[in-house]
């Protein structure tokens, strides 16, 4: 139950789309796949669902390679695409049961199924429909429906939350959770970090076709949090026990101190550090997003 | 249910599909009643046998006639006749001509009119004569010929004069006598040493009647493989208005010398009755062997056209009235007439340029459509990136789809050629051997798949309005262009007596280029194979079979093989 995504390069023409992109998404793991649209999300996914040939590298499903057993990686796999696009003169049922036909199941036990699984993702009412009076949401929802054929071991959700009403998104998001819950590997991408942000485990940045991050979502909020940086006449123990009172404080480079999630006032901290005797240099608050998490990773990837 | 049989079936339930589908359903039957058209239209291409009479005293026209198909069926159609009087009345100048009475007659089989005439026919002397101009439209063919009414005979205690025609066999003579006896002396009927159909020098003299008018042909039907129908044309006309009973005698040396009535059966082969007016009398005579037992004078004659038989029958016609038993005996040469004509003529229609050729031309459209709904359209639209997420390989992809395409094709050519048997078989009741129908059958079906081939092989690297243009480009190419560029280059190598046949070469030639060639080579060999000679000999140097299925194997291959070299690696996102 992982996705590993190998070295992974791919062009359209002249223009280079990935260049070395690896990550990895274990079993019981979600992890966000984010960047700026463009970035590269989409192409990585379509080579990891086997849809689309890389130029070099691999994606290797549950131990199978998308490039050379493609029929054994895909069965591994469900995809749920952010635009998905189907053969629209079908009805939803009878693409459903095309589709199954490629999984073995044929008839009428693909026809049962059909209905189980749709009804299940809030189709019911739409089975005789035709695909192309389906509504972007209900496109998701199908997709998801024949991902669930034969229930993979993995999903990736390629910004399956875009154009969503707020049913659908906290649809996705339980979903994404149940998934994990099941011991499944989930690569979820968005190009918003916030979006992920209560889903994901670890999340893999990618910009301009390369990664330039994975960072567990913990150390992410973390570092995204608000803190007061201190320069400081000593650091010790009782400086860093009075510091204890008001936050998490962190030793940087060069003695500087950051207290992270800080419960008092910047006031209130130096009028305390001075009350001991600790003498303050510097001091500042920093506020910051995960947005400018993200920025921030972006903004040193383009720095030479 | 498969993917591959879900396409197909899919590709062929799409309306669009079906209505395709119906229109070569539709097309085969066009064809059929195309054929058949071009058929009646064809001169003498039919049979008529056909009596008259006409009564000068009563004033009174009859016209009796049976419509039959080349191979003696009886056949729908109608006749145009026209009752007219030749007048000489001065020596060196051309006839008067009086039309007594005019008409149309259509029906089944027999058909018949009688008339009281209001134009007075008059009387039949060295300075008139009267005539009877018939025109026979029949679904297999037309036929037009004029007689004269010349045998007075009596009939209802009126003289009526008669004209009669029947068809293609030589006349038989026959003699009838009124015996007494219930025994019929038949080696006395049959001297053995005369030759045979010309005259019957008859033993028994002195009891002959002349009450009667009869005209017969005899025709031996070859069905091929040596089976073989007795086909009797009787027309009797009798004072006596009696129906009499045809019987065969057989060439056994086992004959006794006198057969009881009652007891003829037995000795003799009993074809059928015979009623005063025409007759169609068919018997089915069997294999070759069984022939020799009713053809005298046995021979088999390899010609041109096939193995005819020569010899002649004897035939006797047996009633009773209240004083005797009535023989009418006579010595008739049979006739070979082979059912494969009719189909030979049917063949040259199907094979000619009103034939399969124009449908075929329009039949690709359809390949066109379907290239673009399995393959252009979902690439266009993107929606492969979602089917392909299957557990499927990309060639799974293009190999099903191809393959559906390809079912469908063969479903098209099968129901256009099953509904022309069906419909042929229906109108004039022709049909061609399974190997004929294979023929055209694998003939536009290899077309069909070869252009399917290309059009997919562009589906494959270009999407939505480029392929309509570059597949409506290539349909224009072959079906059209390239007959003019076989032209332009047939010129060039001069022009001279000989153009005719150089053109025709170099189209044989351009067909080995070009996907729809295996409709046209299928036609050639159709033609061959049916006894038609319809292109120059030259031809035949270069339609070679193996060059034939090569090179529509290639057409089928090759695109497809670059059309795969192409979708391996496209993007199929929209």
């Amino acid at each position: 139950m992982t996705i590993e995504v190998l070295n992974l390069h791919k062009s359209f023409g002249r223009k280079k789309v990935l260049e070395d992109v690896s990550f990895k998404v274990s079993n019981g793991e979600v992890v966000g796949y984010v960047g700026l649209n463009g970035a590269g999300k989409t192409t990585t996914i379509r080579i990891a669902v086997g849809v689309l040939p890389p130029d070099s590298g691999d994606v290797v499903v549950d131990g199978y390679s998308v490039t050379k057993e493609k029929r054994a990686a895909s069965r591994r796999v469900g995809w749920v695409p952010e635009l998905p696009i189907f053969e629209t003169d079908f009805r939803a049922l009878d693409y459903f049961v095309y589709l199954a036909g490629y999984y073995g199941i044929t008839g009428t036990e693909a026809r049962k199924l059909g209905r189980e699984l749709l009804e299940e993702f809030g189709l019911g009412n739409a089975l005789y429909m035709k695909l192309s009076s389906y509504s972007q949401g209900m496109k998701k929802r199908f997709a998801l429906a024949v991902s669930m054929i034969n229930d993979p071991p993995n999903f990736i959700l390629d910004e399956v939350l875009n154009g969503l009403d707020p049913q659908g998104i906290a649809f996705f998001r339980e979903l994404t959770k149940e998934f994990r819950k099941k011991g499944k590997a989930v690569l979820f991408s968005s190009h918003i970090l916030s979006e992920v942000e209560d889903i994901a485990d670890r999340v893999v940045f990618i910009h301009k076709g390369r990664i330039i991050g994975v960072h567990a979502m913990e150390e992410i909020k973390s570092k995204a949090s608000p803190g007061i940086y201190l320069a400081l006449s000593r650091v010790d123990e009782n400086t860093l026990r009075i510091l204890g009172r008001f936050g998490e404080p962190v030793v940087l480079e060069g003695g500087r101190i950051l207290v992270r999630r800080p419960s008092g006032s910047v006031e209130e901290v130096v009028a305390e550090l001075v009350k001991n005797g600790v003498g303050v240099l510097e001091v500042r608050r920093e506020e910051r997003s995960l947005e400018d998490f993200f920025f921030s990773l972006i903004k040193e990837a383009e720095s030479p | 249910m498969n993917p591959v049989l879900y396409d197909f079936k899919r590709g062929l339930l799409r309306l669009s599909v079906i209505v395709a589908l119906s229109l070569f359903v539709l097309a085969g039957v066009g064809l059929a009643y195309l054929t058949s058209s071009t058929l009646a239209t064809t001169p003498g291409t039919t049979y008529v046998a056909l009596y008259s009479y006409v009564s000068p005293a009563r004033n009174q026209f009859y016209l009796e006639a049976l419509l039959l198909t080349p191979d003696l069926k009886l056949t729908e159609g109608g006749i145009f006749y026209e009752l007219g009087n030749f007048t000489f009345s001065k020596p060196n100048t051309p006839p008067e001509t009086t039309v007594l009475d005019s008409g149309v007659v259509t029906g089944y089989g027999k058909i018949s009119v009688f008339k009281n005439l209001t134009s007075p026919i008059g009387q039949f002397d060295k300075q008139s004569s009267l005539y009877l101009k018939v025109d026979v439209t029949t679904k297999t063919g037309s036929y037009s010929f004029t007689t004269s009414y010349s045998r007075p005979f009596t009939l209802d205690n009126d003289t009526v004069y008669v004209a009669s025609s029947i068809p293609f066999s030589p006349p038989a003579n026959w003699a009838f006598y009124c015996l007494n006896e219930t025994s019929i002396p038949i080696k006395e009927l049959i001297p053995q040493t005369r030759p045979p159909g010309v005259i019957v020098l008859t033993p028994l003299q002195g009891r002959t009647l002349s009450d009667k008018y009869l005209d017969t042909a005899f025709l031996l039907v070859s069905h091929g493989q040596g089976r073989y129908e007795l086909v009797s044309v009787v027309l009797l006309l009798d004072r006596d208005n009696l129906t009499y009973k045809l019987y065969l005698v057989p060439n056994s040396t086992s004959l006794p010398d006198k057969v009881d009535y009652g007891n003829l059966a037995s000795y003799l082969i009993p074809l059928g009755e015979v009623a005063p007016g025409l007759n169609l009398v068919r018997f089915n005579v069997g294999n070759s062997s069984e022939l020799e037992k009713i053809v005298w004078d046995f021979q088999s004659v390899t010609t041109t056209t096939g193995e005819d038989i020569v010899g002649s029958l004897h035939v006797l016609l047996v009633a009773r009235n209240s004083s005797c038993v009535i023989v009418g005996y006579a010595n008739p040469l049979v006739s070979t007439v082979r059912s494969a004509s009719m189909s030979k003529i049917v063949a040259g229609v199907l094979a000619g340029t009103v034939g399969v050729a124009p449908f075929s031309m329009f039949f690709p459209i359809l390949m066109i459509y379907l290239a673009y709904v399995y393959l252009a359209k979902p690439r266009s639209s993107g929606s492969l990136e979602f089917l392909l997420a299957r557990p499927i390989t990309r060639l799974d992809v293009y190999v099903t789809r191809f393959v559906a395409g390809v079912l469908v094709a063969l479903a098209s050519s099968l129901l256009f050629f099953a509904s022309t048997m069906l419909t042929l078989q229906a109108l004039i009741g022709v049909y061609f051997d399974l190997y004929s129908y294979l023929l055209l059958f694998a003939g536009l079906a290899a077309s069909l798949i070869a252009f399917y081939s290309v059009c997919y092989a562009i589906a494959s690297s270009t999407r939505g309005g480029a392929y309509i243009a570059l597949a409506v480009a290539a349909y224009l190419l072959f079906t059209i262009l390239y007959q003019i560029i076989v032209f332009v280059v047939t010129q060039m190598q001069g022009i001279g007596p000989d153009l005719y046949e150089r053109l025709r070469v170099n189209t044989y030639i351009s067909y080995y280029l070009s996907p729809l060639g295996p409709t046209s080579f299928s036609q050639y060999y159709f033609g061959i194979h049916n006894g038609l000679s319809i292109e120059p000999k030259s031809v035949g140097s270069v339609v070679n079979p193996l060059l034939v299925v090569a090179s529509a194997v290639l057409w089928i291959v090759v695109p497809f093989v670059i059309g795969w070299l192409k979708f391996r690696k496209a993007n199929l996102l929209g």
